[in-house]
């Protein structure tokens, strides 16, 4: 399955991970800075799917009439470029070395407001931008900040995880398990924050197909039908980065209306609506920073 | 345990459970053609985790019966639709 290639650890990432991990610890973490360059040219010349991906999402970008220019491929440079800059902030973020003044927070009373009905609530995010500046910010709200995912697969995540923030490990729920959903509205019915980036389709018995810039990309329906099954409120959030390498965290309500008192059966059954306003809400973030996105593989199933 | 567990025949009440649970998870087959000891995540029925949860809701409403999201069971519980069966039959409340 093509498609589904960010599954698997790539033995590039993990190599990356093993050689920033080891060279923070002996050199500091600002030498990791000095690598981004390299690690830059050395994707693009050895990783042709990573190429391939960048500059087809460029295209439909462009096509989608959300970048200003025709892309050329020096713009494919400056897209790997600003995933390496991400990993050198992760390493800072994970590692408690990230300036707290550098993370500015918007739109939290949206959050605030999600967390009144007393049924958690389901922060959604996508690979765009930095996780673990989200996870910053979860840090410093006073509920348990919980995050959904595969722990098998994310080689390079979980490597940082392990080497540079412990104790993450316990606030993980991972994916994939037969009890996963039911440790996760467990976690809601205690009034905690559940993360999910929820833009990428794992399976595709329960992803549905629906535009993203202008062509149809599985997405998952999973977290939505969760949302309506369990009616925790949903907050979309995003952490960008911005000129001045500071992150830009912006909360906002999935819908206006929340699915509060009973659990919202006909978008259990038909999630597209939910589904419709999130692919929105991508697309915006891809405007806004078009260097930002971080889904380098066959995103619309189209071959690369 | 009264249900012989080398069966693949469903008993009685496997084949009531079977089909509030092909009707809780919209499976598209036969209710009666869930082999009760074939997993019923992953291989086998192909359930997923939200699936998971969608049953416990079921057995909720049908049998009063909340299961617990930290039970370590919860494998064992779910892992087929026998061991679903016999853990409903154990806990229900007296009707």
């Amino acid at each position: 399955m093509s498609g589904n290639t960010w599954l698997r650890p790539e033995k590039g990432n993990r190599l990356t991970a093993y050689l920033l991990i080891g060279i923070i610890k002996h050199l500091g973490p600002h030498a990791a800075s000095w690598l981004r360059g390299p690690a830059t040219l050395y994707y693009a010349l050895f990783y042709p799917t990573v190429r391939r991906a960048s500059w087809r999402y460029l295209t439909h970008l462009y096509h989608a009439g959300k970048l200003d220019r025709r892309p050329h491929h020096l713009m494919v440079l400056q897209h790997i470029y600003a995933y390496s800059t991400n990993i050198v902030d992760r390493i800072f973020l994970l590692s408690g070395r990230f300036d707290p003044d550098k993370i500015q927070c918007h739109g939290t009373e949206h959050l605030h407001a999600a967390l009144q009905h007393g049924k958690g609530c389901i922060l959604m995010g996508a690979h765009i931008g930095s996780f673990d500046a989200l996870r910053q910010f979860g840090l410093t709200a006073s509920v348990r900040f919980r995050m959904l995912m595969y722990r098998r697969f994310l080689g390079t995540t979980s490597h940082f995880i392990e080497q540079l923030a412990p104790d993450f490990n316990a606030d993980i729920i991972e994916l994939g398990q037969p009890d996963s959903m039911l440790t996760t509205v467990s976690a809601l019915k205690k009034g905690q924050v559940v993360g999910i980036l929820a833009d990428r389709a794992h399976d595709q018995s329960r992803s549905i197909a629906l535009p993203f810039l202008g062509h149809k990309a599985p997405l998952p329906a999973g977290p939505f039908q969760l949302a309506a099954l369990t009616g925790a409120p949903v907050v979309l959030v995003s952490a960008l980065r911005q000129k001045n390498g500071a992150y830009r965290i912006a909360c906002e309500p999935l819908l206006d209306t929340l699915l509060t008192d009973e659990p919202a059966a006909p978008l259990k059954a038909d999630p597209t609506p939910l589904m419709g306003r999130y692919a929105q809400w991508m697309e915006g973030l891809c405007q806004r920073s078009p260097f930002a996105w971080f889904n380098f593989f066959d995103f619309w199933e189209e071959g690369l | 345990m009264t249900t012989s567990s080398s069966s693949s025949q469903q008993s009685p009440f496997e084949s009531e459970l079977a089909v509030h649970l092909v009707d809780a998870v919209q499976l598209d087959m036969d209710p009666h053609e869930i082999d009760p000891t074939s997993p019923l995540f992953g291989e086998g029925l192909g359930l997923d985790s939200i699936d998971v949860l969608e049953i416990a809701l079921m057995v909720n409403t049908q049998y009063s019966i909340k299961l617990e999201s930290h039970d370590e069971n919860n494998r064992k519980i779910f892992h087929s639709l026998r061991s679903l069966a016999q853990y409903i039959e154990t806990h229900r409340p007296a009707r």
